[in-house]
């Protein structure tokens, strides 16, 4: 075995050879040869995705919706396939795309904001009561919402830079604060009877589709060029990656982990607000159901284009993770709890997957984790896709010779030409001489 | 002579990507002798140590005899029947147990019948292991509250605690003394000897010299991974013989330090005392190079932080271009400092991030166009500055946890000095760095001091500081021991220094230092202690 000194990598190898030409076998050294290692993720030799970008793991989410249409056009296809069926899917979706873009600044940030849900309720219940019970009029009464939703975010940052709880506690503590503030507020009955001017904020504006939407839209664009196009998205990002990495980078983590805080509770508050004017009546813990599809989807987003948080690939999931579980409802499957199953499962897959997906590389190679590995590549095995493994390699072909000045010996049995010259030159001499 | 030794290494290499850390090493340790090993910083006492423990697997060619017996050097397993225990540098103890629990751990518990733990037998056989110390503490508070004298027994006695008498066994303290004083000093040695004659074998790992010459009986000195004196008597040497068996004969030369122009003072720190410091003054000028020495707890680790203004200083101020810095990094990077940390994975860099994101971090804003940033722009820019500090391979999509470790160093180095910096602090910089990225690293130190920049370098490895430095301080007990320059500015002196050797009486000197050294820490900050502890 040969060192390469400079890498202390292994340079080459003794392998036995046999000289074409001489047959003679001998050991000689055989230089090691380095296959650039594939990323498993996207390992395309025997895969049908010959591109990345179309890959199942880069888009797999894209691939399952395809799949949804398919099974509920087949399954269910007078209810699915109509125009009604969709608007209020979309509908829904919107304030399910406002929580997930304020869940997604804490994730990013490297913290958890588990109070996100209670503070939409809360916003909630305060916006109603101040309208119901005290008479405000509109405006007043969501800028109160907002103010206290702003003051939650803060108390959060308090909490988690100050006093230093970790994020978790401090969120799930506070959470249930936030819950028996909206049960004393509405007394634990649904407040009804909003105002109109109230309940038009979210009406219907095109084809059946609710200003929520817009605002969704809106937000996703507007989080999206934050996180991915400016300065400060980076510096969220560098914080969540090595709290103490980013702040010797000279950025003052502290800060942006309050913020974080801060615009998650806030953009909470906005979808507290948006959820009592679409439906009209608010109970105490209105918006608690919102909290674990708010997970399932950023986690599920983080599988899809990049391996961290990113706003495309959470709107995508949450179009996804809403269609699912409408079509199932439609279909008529277990309506009572098929949404708790659903995105109880979307979560964990998820979250699995991307783990699963950041250790295949980091942990030792067993079979399961080898870079054949996946089910596509599996699949493309079996059915006898891409490049044959079982080719002849001619890299290990064993009776390769070459000249190795080093190699004394071998030298002396190298027939090279002009030796064969030389041999034809004695063996005509040799003749010349028996004629004379 | 003729007995079979208890330890007999023979032909043990260990090569890591990237260098070699042991050449051919050989140990020959009998039973009844104490047998120290040492050499400096990097010389590969570690990795001969955690080879023997089968922490990590030597080159092929090696061979472990034990009784006379072969290791198998390739599987853990194999050692917990042969009688070698270890106490690591660390202790290994989980804090938040007793004493009980902690010696417990290995052995599992002593139960009755229906499960329960006997505690007050287990408190009582514990107490004795313990009282063989001279030592008393409470075994039922969690180890965290004991003193350092005290953990560092409960480690050895776990180590000890079913010693079989009737094999030779093989005990291994890796630097036992580091955070103890004189009189517990004494009760270890005491304790050693008294195991030593008792026929076990005793393999002592230390930097202070004269602890080796008061214990142990052989000595081995490692240089550069190879050994350079094998089980010599110890009886034959003196301290100085042993610094220069260490160091060697080979000179290294300063990189021609001389073309370097230097200006004024770019940094200045006055009077700073933190968590270790004590009132640390010294300036460095621009076109200088200024090397920080001394011992692992000397205060060396902590000035480089304590500049950027990563860990808090308590006391003093420093200066950067006669303005004062406050103690966050952000404002250090402002007024034109910057720092390359020793624990590179943790501090230096985000593992996940990519080498374009990584290297603009500290100034995003230069690449800002408005609001948003001109991707194109930070690409360019990024893949610059990467080549110009020749990081292998240029991918600049490739996640830095990726990279080998030179290459990240180079990554980290890139960052900062894009930034334009006033003042470069380096923090063991080539730490895990093989040799071809060590020279470029060098080189572009060199380069940025001869543009006009204040470097100031903190490293273990003297030959590094005399190669790079226009001077070099001591550091000893979190003060600047001495001042190295010019012509005294050698590897020997360095190394000398570091250890306080520089007395005939250096051994009562080192002790005075470090009651004089724990006291001040207590008086300094009784809340660091206690998370130490």
């Amino acid at each position: 075995m040969k060192i390469d000194s400079a890498t202390g990598e292994v340079d080459s190898r003794l392998v036995l050879k046999q000289n074409k030409i001489t047959r003679r076998w001998r050991l000689r050294y055989d230089r090691v040869e380095r296959r650039e290692k594939i990323d498993s993720r996207f390992d395309v030799r025997r895969s049908p995705f010959k591109l990345k970008k179309l890959h199942p793991r880069n888009i797999g989410v894209l691939y399952l919706y395809a799949f949804a249409w398919l099974l509920y056009s087949l399954w269910v296809p007078d209810t699915w396939l109509t125009w009604l069926t969709h608007r209020s899917v979309i509908n829904q979706q919107a304030i399910l795309l406002v929580v997930s873009i304020g869940l997604i600044v804490p994730l990013v940030t490297g913290v958890f904001d588990l109070s996100i849900a209670a503070t939409m309720s809360a916003s909630a219940v305060t916006v109603c009561w101040l309208l119901v019970d005290r008479q405000w009029t509109v405006v007043p009464a969501i800028a109160m919402a907002l103010a206290l939703a702003l003051v939650i975010g803060c108390l959060n940052a308090f909490l988690i830079v100050k006093i230093r709880i970790d994020s978790f506690i401090a969120t799930l503590g506070v959470s249930s604060v936030l819950t028996a503030f909206g049960v004393w507020r509405s007394g634990n009955r649904s407040i009804l009877g909003l105002p109109e001017s109230f309940l038009d904020l979210t009406k219907e504006f095109a084809f059946g589709l609710r200003v929520s939407v817009v605002i969704a839209i809106a937000l996703s664009v507007f989080a999206w060029f934050v996180l991915e196009h400016t300065p400060v998205g980076r510096y969220f990002f560098a914080t969540g990656g090595g709290r103490e990495a980013a702040r010797l980078a000279g950025i003052h983590t502290d800060r942006y982990i309050a913020a974080a805080m801060i615009i998650s509770a806030v953009i909470a508050g906005m979808a507290g607000i948006l959820l009592a004017s679409q439906y009209g009546s608010i109970q105490a813990q209105s918006g608690n159901p919102y909290l674990l599809p708010a997970f399932a989807a950023v986690f599920l987003g983080s599988t899809q284009f990049k391996r961290r948080f990113n706003v495309v690939g959470t709107v995508l999931a949450v179009v996804v993770l809403q269609s699912g579980v409408k079509g199932l409802q439609l279909a008529g499957v277990a309506v009572l709890w098929v949404e708790n199953l659903f995105f109880g499962l979307a979560l964990v897959v998820s979250v699995g997957l991307s783990t699963y997906q950041r250790r295949v590389h980091g942990g030792q190679r067993r079979w399961w984790r080898r870079e054949e590995s996946g089910p596509e590549y599996l699949l493309g095995r079996l059915m006898g896709w891409g490049r044959s493994s079982r080719q002849p390699d001619s890299s290990h072909e064993s009776e390769t010779w070459w000249y190795d000045p080093s190699d004394k010996q071998a030298h002396h049995h190298r027939p090279s030409r002009p030796r064969r010259k030389k041999l034809s030159r004695y063996i005509r001499s040799r003749k010349g001489r028996s004629s004379r | 002579m003729n007995r079979t030794p208890v330890l007999d290494i023979r032909h043990l290499s260990k090569t890591y990507p990237g260098q070699r850390a042991l050449t051919d090493a050989q140990l020959l340790v009998h039973s009844g002798e104490v047998h120290a090993l040492i050499g400096q910083n990097g010389s590969g006492k570690s990795t001969l140590i955690k080879v023997v423990a089968g922490y990590i697997k030597a080159d092929h060619g090696a061979k472990v005899l034990f009784n006379g017996e072969p290791i198998d050097l390739w599987h853990q397993g194999s050692f917990e029947r042969s009688h070698i225990r270890i106490v690591h540098q660390d202790l290994g103890l989980v804090p938040t147990l007793s004493a009980i629990e902690n010696l417990a751990l290995g052995r599992g518990f002593d139960t009755d019948q229906s499960g329960r733990i006997r505690w007050r037998r287990e408190a009582k056989r514990c107490q004795e292991l313990l009282l063989a110390f001279g030592l008393a503490p409470d075994v039922r508070s969690p180890v965290s509250t004991l003193t350092a004298a005290e953990r560092a027994a409960i480690a050895i006695m776990r180590a000890l605690q079913d010693w079989d008498d009737t094999v030779p066994g093989l005990l291994i303290l890796d630097e036992p003394t580091t955070s103890l004083n004189s009189d517990e000093v004494n009760s270890l040695f005491h304790a050693i000897r008294r195991l030593a004659e008792q026929g076990a074998a005793v393999i002592f790992v230390s930097h202070v010299l004269s602890e080796v010459l008061e214990l142990a009986d052989k000595v081995t000195v490692l240089r550069d991974g190879a050994v350079v004196a094998s089980g010599e008597s110890v009886s034959r040497h003196n301290q100085n013989s042993l610094i220069e068996l260490m160091i060697g004969s080979g000179i290294v030369k300063q990189q021609s330090a001389a073309g370097r122009e230097k200006g004024r003072h770019a940094l200045e720190v006055e009077h700073v005392s933190g968590a270790i410091l004590r009132d640390v003054s010294f300036k460095v000028r621009t076109g200088e190079v200024v090397g920080i020495a001394g011992l692992v707890g000397s205060g060396r680790e902590e000035i480089g932080t304590c500049v950027f203004g990563a860990t808090p200083h308590y006391s003093g101020k420093v200066l950067v271009n006669k303005e004062k810095l406050f103690a966050h990094p952000h404002n250090a990077v402002k007024l034109g400092v910057a720092l390359v940390p020793a624990d590179r994975k943790r501090l230096g860099l985000i593992p996940a991030q990519r080498l374009e994101d990584h290297i603009p971090l500290p100034q995003l804003a230069t690449l800002r166009d408005g609001l948003r940033i001109r991707l194109k722009r930070l690409r360019t820019d990024a893949e610059n500055w990467a080549r110009r500090l020749d990081v292998e391979p240029l991918l600049l999509h490739r996640r830095l946890e990726k990279f080998s470790g030179g290459n990240q160093q180079k990554a980290v180095l890139a960052r900062w000095l894009r930034t334009n910096p006033q003042v470069l602090v380096l923090d063991e910089p080539t730490q895990g760095v093989d040799i071809g990225a060590k020279s470029a690293i060098y080189e572009s130190i060199d380069g940025f001091a001869r543009q006009g920049g204040a470097v100031l370098v903190t490293s273990p490895d003297a030959d590094e500081l005399v190669r790079l430095c226009d001077r070099v301080l001591i550091m000893r007990g979190g003060m600047i021991g001495c001042e190295l320059s010019g012509s005294s500015l050698t590897t020997g002196r360095v190394v000398r220094e570091s250890l306080g050797a520089t007395s005939l009486r250096a051994g009562s000197r080192i002790v005075e230092r470090r009651i004089a050294f724990s006291v001040t820490r207590a008086r300094l900050s009784p809340q660091d202690t206690k998370d130490e502890n």
